[in-house]
C-alpha cells in the first residue's frame, strides 16, 4: 500500500516543476537529545546510541553525545551501560543481556549537550508478550525480469495469530546475521497483524529480501546474493502499540515530500524519553526467530502449502 | 462562562425578534384588502423558465423575485399597475394590467438582450434587492457569463468563478475545492437540482464535475443559511440546471485541451414537455505515452453525463426529472514491481424529481425525490497480493416544502425533508486465491434524518425581517458492536435588514447548523475521501454563526459596497490527529481523527462596478480561522490549513464589441499555513525532521493574473443558427511560481538539505471553440 500510494505521488507530482526555497521560521535554534533505544528479549549486547540534532538544512552530520552515564534498570537490579571507545555515542550493555518478560525496565541518561546544557533524561518500557507463533517459514524468489537477474526472495510465513490486536516488526537474518540494530527500520517493515488477526496463517508473503552489492555494503552480511546452503530466517519483534507508532511516524516522517491533499499534516513524531527536548524511543520488544535452510535460491514457488 | 452567556443572550434576540416580527404582521394584515398578482418568467427563445427575475411596479412600491420554477407572486392593493421584469441577461419587459377586479395573472417572455453582454458575473439578484433583503453572504452566479472569463486548460468552470468571492478560497492550487470563511471542503452543501454531490471534482480536482452548458443557475449561501437548508455548517452551492429548450431543438459542442463536449436540447411535445441531454470526456490520456517519466499504462480520464426532462404540465404543475453521472478513473502498470493495470476510481451518480405545484398564487409547493451515489474505488493487481478496496455513500432523500404569501411583504416558507444514508467507509478484499490480503471491512453504517422547518419573511418599512427554525434528528443505525445513536438539532435562524436611505442599508445575521456527516480527506481529488457517519464517538458538529454587514450604493447603483463582519464557532470539527495512517486502511477509521473546537472570524469588502461596457468586482478577505484539538498540537489552538489570512480578488470584464470581450482577473492571498521543520535528527540511517507547531509558519504567498478573450462570429450575433465562439485564455499570465508545496530533498551542490518550492503551473494558455447551433 506504501508504494502505491509513492506511486500515486509520483504521478502527482510528474507535472510538477521546483524552486529551492529559503526556510524562513521563527525558532531558535535549540538542539534535541536523539536516543536509540530498542532493545528485544533476545540475549544480545544491548545498545543505546545517543546523538544531538542538527538544524535542518545543516549539511553536518548529527554529533555524538559522549561521556553520558547511561543505565538501566529492572526494579531489581541496575546496569550502567559503557560507551564504546572506538564509536562514540554508543553505550553497550553487558553481553548476553536479556530482558524478562513481564518486566518494566528504566532508562536514565545524565549528559551534557554541545549547547553546554546539561540534561537528566527518563524513559521506562516493558517486555510484553509474542503476539504470533510461527510455525514454519518458506521462500520464493521473485524473477521479474524473467533472466535470474533480480535480487528479491519473499519470505512467506505459516503460524497462529494470538487474539487482540498486535503489532509488529518483521526483520530477517541470514546465516544467523542480523541487520545492524540501528538499522532496523531500512531492512525491515512493520504491520498491524489486521490481516490474519487470531487467524491460522499459511504462507502469508510477510517479507522481503533485498540482497545485493549495493545493500551488502551498507548493512553487511546480512545483505548478502543468496545461495544454496544458506540459512534465512525472520525475525518477528511484537510492538507495543505506543511503540508501533513511534515506528510508523518515523517511516513516514522520513519522507521527503508534503502534498496537499496527500499527506497528512506533518507532526513530531511521538517519544517516550522525558526530561526536556529530547526525540526517540527506548523499547523492549519480545522477539520469535523461524529460519530455512536455502535449497535453490532460484526457486520461484514455494514448497510448504 | 463568556460563551455560554453569548448563547443566553442570542437565544433571548431571537426570541425578541420574533414576538417583534409577529406583531408587525398582525398589524400589516389588518390594515390590507390585497390582490394577487402572479405568473411565470420565461425565457421567449428557449420557453425555459427564468429564475430570479425581479418583477416590480413601475414606482418600485412593490417588488419579488421569481423561484426555481420561474414563478412569482405579488400582493397589492387593487388598482391599476404597470409591472416591470427584468433580470440579468434579458431585455426589460413591461405590463400593464388592471388589478381593480381581484387577482390577475401576469406571465413574462423574456427576450435575451444586450443586457447580456454588459451583464456583470456575479449580482445579487437586483441591485436594489440587495440592499434591501436580509439575506445576507448570498451570491448569485450568473452562468451565460462564466464563459467570459479565463479558463483553466480551456474548461470555463463555476468553481472557479465562486473562488473569486470574497470570502471563499481555494484548498490548494488549481484544485476547483473551495473552502467558505475557513470551512473544510466536507462543510459545503453542493446541491444539484436537488441532488446532494459529495465529491465535485474531476480530473484530480483540477476541475470541478459541473459542466458549463447545463448549468441554469447557481446560488452560494456563506452564512445566514434560510431555514429550508441543514446539513452543512460553511456553505451551501444550490446548482440549478437548465430545462432544455421547450419550442426548438438546439445545442453546441465544443472543443478544447483538455475535453470535447456536447449539449443537445429541444422539445419532445412543443411548449409543454422538453429535455437536454450534455456530455463531457477528457483526452488528456491520450498524449501520457508521449511523456516518459510517467508510468507505463498511465490513464487519467474522466466523463460526465447530465440529462433532464421538464414538462409543463398545466399553469399550476410542472414536473422536473434530472440525472448526473460522472466517473474518474487513474490506472496505471509497473511490471518491474509486479504491477499491472491497477487502477483509482470514483464516480458521482445523482438523479432527481422535482414537482412543483401552484395551490393558488399565494400558496406553492414543491416535492422533490433524491438520490445520489458516491463510489472510491481501488483496484489493485499487484502478483500476490492482488485486492479491490472501495467505499461508498449513497443518500436517498425526499424534500416537501411550501411557500405562502401571507400578505403584501410576508411570506412564510414551511416545509419536511428526510433521507437515508448508506456509508461504507472502507472495505477491502482480496481479488483471488493467490492474494496474501485478506478481507478487511470497517463497520458499514445506515443513518436516518429528518428535519421539519418554517421560517418567516416580513418587511414592514424600512426593516426586514427573516427568522425561522430547523429542526432537525439523526439516527445512525445499531451495528454488531455499537447500539443506535440519535442525535436532535434545533437551529434557530435570523437575519435583519433596516434601510438607511435609498442607497444603503445595515444588515445583521445569526444561524445555527448542525453537520452530521463529515469527511477526512486524504487524497487529491478526493479519489480515496471518507464520510464518516456521526457516532457515539464523532459528535456532530454544530456552527453559530453571527453576521453584521453594511450595504452602499454609488454612482446611481453602478457601483455596489459592502462590508460584512462574521463570527463562526464550531464544535466537534473534526480533523486527522498527528502521525495519522492511511484511513482506508483502517479497519477503525476513526480512530485516526479527533474532534474538538474551531471558530473563524473575518471581515469581507465587496465593490462590484457595473458600467456601459465594464464591469466586475474587488473584494477584498481578512480572515483568521483556529483549531483546537485535544490530542492535536498538544491541545493548543492552531491555524485552520485553510485559513488564507488576506486575499484580494479582481474582475475585470470589459465588452469591446458584440464580437469581442476581454477578461481579466487576478487574485492574490496570503500563503497557506502549513509546519516547517525546524530541526533534524538520525535514527539509523533515517534523517527524521523536528517541525515547529502545527501550521506555526506559512507558504509564500500566492498571486496570480489571467486574462481571456472571447471572439463571436458576426453570425451569432445576428442570431443566425449555426455560429461559432473562440475563447483564448492565459493562467497565470506573468507565469508566477506559486508553491503548491514545500518539499525537501538532497542539494548536491551545496551538500546539505534544502527545501523546495513546488510549482504546479507555470504561464498556461489553452484556447476552446464552442460551437452553437
Amino acid at each position: 500500500m506504501k508504494r502505491l500510494y509513492a506511486i500515486l505521488l509520483l504521478l502527482v507530482l510528474v507535472a510538477a516543476c521546483t524552486d529551492p526555497y529559503d526556510l524562513q521560521t521563527n525558532h531558535p535554534d535549540r538542539v534535541y537529545l536523539c536516543v536509540e533505544a530498542p532493545f528485544t528479549s533476545m540475549p544480545l549486547t544491548q545498545t543505546v546510541r545517543l546523538t544531538e540534532s542538527v538544524d535542518y538544512q545543516s549539511n553536518d552530520d548529527v554529533p555524538a553525545v559522549s561521556g553520558a552515564t547511561v543505565k538501566v534498570s529492572d526494579g531489581s537490579g541496575e546496569w550502567t551501560l559503557t560507551e564504546r571507545a572506538e564509536e562514540p555515542g554508543y553505550y553497550d550493555t553487558p553481553a548476553g543481556f536479556a530482558c524478562v518478560s513481564g518486566k518494566t525496565y528504566k532508562l536514565s541518561i545524565d549528559c551534557v549537550l554541545s549547547t553546554g546544557k546539561t540534561g537528566h533524561y527518563e524513559a521506562e518500557s516493558e517486555l510484553g508478550a509474542p503476539g504470533f507463533d510461527i510455525e514454519k517459514i518458506d521462500y520464493k524468489y521473485l524473477d521479474f525480469s524473467g533472466e535470474k537477474k533480480d535480487s528479491t526472495w519473499t519470505l512467506c510465513i505459516w503460524g497462529k495469530d494470538h487474539p487482540e490486536t498486535h503489532y509488529f516488526l518483521i526483520s530477517t537474518a541470514v546465516n544467523g546475521v542480523l541487520a545492524p540494530t540501528t538499522s532496523l527500520l531500512e531492512r525491515s517493515m512493520i504491520m498491524p497483524d489486521t490481516f490474519f488477526n487470531s487467524s491460522v496463517v499459511k504462507g502469508f508473503p510477510i517479507a522481503y529480501l533485498y540482497q545485493n552489492a549495493r545493500q551488502y555494503e551498507k548493512y553487511g552480511p546480512c545483505a548478502k546474493f543468496l545461495e544454496t546452503g544458506d540459512i534465512v530466517s525472520i525475525v518477528l519483534y511484537t510492538l507495543s502499540k505506543d511503540y508501533y507508532d513511534f515506528v510508523f511516524a518515523l517511516s513516514t516522517a522520513s519522507s521527503s515530500i508534503s502534498v496537499p491533499g496527500l499527506s497528512s499534516q506533518p507532526a513530531n513524531i511521538p517519544t517516550n524519553i522525558k526530561g526536556g527536548d529530547a526525540v526517540g524511543y527506548f523499547a523492549i520488544c519480545p522477539v520469535t526467530i523461524s529460519s530455512r535452510v536455502v535449497d535453490d535460491p532460484f526457486r520461484t514457488e514455494l514448497i510448504e502449502k | 462562562m463568556a460563551r455560554k452567556t453569548g448563547r443566553i443572550l442570542i437565544n433571548k434576540i431571537f426570541v425578541s425578534a420574533v414576538l417583534f416580527a409577529i406583531s408587525l404582521t398582525v398589524r400589516a394584515q389588518g390594515n390590507l384588502r390585497p390582490v394577487t398578482v402572479s405568473g411565470y418568467v420565461h425565457d421567449k427563445s428557449s420557453g425555459e423558465a427564468v429564475i430570479g427575475a425581479t418583477v416590480y411596479v413601475s414606482d418600485k412600491s412593490a417588488g419579488t423575485a421569481s423561484n426555481d420554477f420561474g414563478f412569482y407572486t405579488l400582493t397589492l392593493k387593487p388598482g391599476k399597475y404597470e409591472f416591470v421584469c427584468t433580470v440579468m441577461g434579458y431585455e426589460d419587459a413591461v405590463m400593464s394590467v388592471d388589478c381593480s377586479n381581484g387577482p390577475a395573472k401576469v406571465d413574462f417572455l423574456l427576450a435575451q438582450g444586450r443586457r447580456a453582454l454588459e451583464a456583470a458575473v456575479v449580482y445579487s439578484r437586483s441591485k436594489k434587492d440587495a440592499l434591501v433583503l436580509p439575506q445576507m453572504g448570498l451570491q448569485t452566479v450568473d452562468v451565460t457569463q462564466i464563459k467570459k472569463l479565463p479558463a483553466f486548460l480551456g474548461e470555463s468552470d463555476i468553481i472557479r468563478v465562486i473562488q473569486m468571492m470574497p470570502g471563499v478560497q481555494s484548498p490548494s492550487e488549481g484544485s476547483t475545492g473551495f473552502s467558505v470563511r475557513g470551512g473544510g471542503a466536507d462543510q459545503n452543501l453542493i446541491l444539484l437540482d436537488g441532488a446532494p454531490v459529495y465529491n465535485s471534482g474531476h480530473f484530480l480536482g483540477f476541475l470541478s464535475m459541473f459542466n458549463g452548458d447545463v448549468i441554469k443557475n447557481a446560488q452560494l449561501y456563506k452564512g445566514d443559511f434560510p431555514a429550508k437548508y441543514g446539513g452543512k455548517n460553511s456553505s451551501v452551492l444550490d446548482i440549478a440546471t437548465s430545462d432544455g429548450n421547450k419550442n426548438a431543438f438546439g445545442g453546441n459542442a465544443s472543443v478544447g485541451l483538455l475535453t470535447s463536449k456536447v449539449y443537445v436540447n429541444g422539445p419532445i411535445v412543443p411548449g409543454k414537455l422538453s429535455f437536454f441531454l450534455a456530455g463531457r470526456r477528457s483526452y488528456l490520456d491520450v498524449f501520457f505515452p508521449l511523456i516518459k517519466r510517467l508510468p507505463q499504462g498511465t490513464k487519467l480520464a474522466f466523463y460526465d453525463v447530465n440529462a433532464k426532462l421538464s414538462w409543463s404540465i398545466n399553469d399550476n404543475n410542472r414536473l422536473y426529472f434530472s440525472v448526473f453521472s460522472g466517473r474518474d478513473k487513474l490506472g496505471w502498470s509497473i511490471e518491474d514491481l509486479g504491477l499491472s493495470n491497477s487502477s483509482m476510481a470514483y464516480s458521482n451518480n445523482t438523479q432527481s424529481i422535482k414537482w412543483s405545484h401552484i395551490f393558488s398564487p399565494k400558496l406553492i409547493s414543491s416535492l422533490s425525490l433524491y438520490n445520489s451515489m458516491y463510489m472510491g474505488l481501488f483496484d489493485c493487481n499487484m502478483k500476490d497480493t492482488a485486492f479491490e478496496w472501495r467505499n461508498n455513500l449513497n443518500e436517498t432523500g425526499a424534500r416537501y416544502h411550501y411557500s405562502w404569501q401571507t400578505g403584501p411583504h410576508s411570506t412564510i416558507c414551511f416545509g419536511v425533508d428526510g433521507a437515508y444514508y448508506y456509508l461504507n467507509p472502507s472495505e477491502c478484499h482480496p481479488k483471488d486465491g493467490n492474494s496474501a490480503v485478506v478481507d478487511v471491512v470497517s463497520p458499514q453504517t445506515g443513518a436516518w434524518s429528518a428535519a421539519a422547518f418554517a421560517e418567516h419573511e416580513q418587511k414592514a418599512g424600512r426593516l426586514n425581517l427573516r427568522y425561522g427554525l430547523r429542526f432537525s434528528t439523526y439516527t445512525k443505525e445499531a451495528m454488531a458492536n455499537a447500539g443506535a445513536q440519535t442525535y436532535f438539532g434545533l437551529d434557530p435562524r435570523i437575519s435583519a435588514s433596516l434601510v438607511l436611505d435609498s442607497e444603503s442599508s445595515l444588515k445583521a445575521a445569526y444561524s445555527r447548523t448542525h453537520q452530521y456527516l463529515e469527511k477526512a480527506a486524504i487524497t487529491a481529488g478526493g479519489m480515496l475521501d471518507t464520510w464518516f457517519s456521526a457516532s457515539s464517538v464523532l459528535k456532530p458538529q454544530i456552527s453559530d454563526q453571527v453576521s453584521l454587514g453594511i450595504n452602499r450604493n454609488f454612482m446611481d447603483d453602478a457601483l455596489e459596497c459592502s462590508v460584512e463582519g462574521f463570527y463562526k464557532y464550531n464544535q466537534n470539527t473534526i480533523d486527522l490527529k498527528d502521525n495519522s495512517g492511511l484511513v482506508i486502511i483502517e479497519s477503525d477509521p476513526e480512530s485516526q481523527l479527533r474532534s474538538g473546537l474551531s471558530y473563524a472570524y473575518g471581515v469581507e469588502l465587496m465593490a462590484r462596478y457595473e458600467f456601459s461596457k465594464v464591469n466586475g468586482w474587488l473584494g477584498y478577505t481578512w480572515t483568521r480561522a483556529m483549531f483546537e484539538i485535544e490530542g492535536i498540537n498538544d491541545g493548543l489552538p492552531y491555524r485552520s490549513p485553510m485559513n488564507h489570512e488576506h486575499a484580494v480578488n479582481f474582475v475585470i470584464n470589459w465588452d469591446i464589441s458584440r464580437q469581442v470581450s476581454l477578461s481579466g482577473t487576478w487574485l492574490f492571498y496570503s500563503g497557506a499555513p502549513m509546519t516547517l521543520p525546524v530541526a533534524r535528527f538520525r535514527f539509523g540511517s533515517s534523517y527524521v525532521p523536528i517541525y515547529s507547531s502545527r501550521n506555526e509558519d506559512q507558504m509564500p504567498d500566492y498571486h496570480r493574473a489571467d486574462v481571456s478573450l472571447t471572439l463571436r462570429s458576426k453570425r451569432r450575433v445576428a442570431d443566425e443558427r449555426w455560429s461559432g465562439e473562440w475563447n483564448i485564455s492565459i493562467y497565470n499570465l506573468y507565469s508566477r511560481h506559486n508553491a503548491w508545496t514545500i518539499s525537501y530533498g538532497y542539494n548536491e551542490q551545496k551538500k546539505c538539505l534544502q527545501a523546495y518550492k513546488v510549482y504546479l503551473f507555470p504561464i498556461l494558455p489553452s484556447v476552446s471553440y464552442n460551437l452553437k447551433f
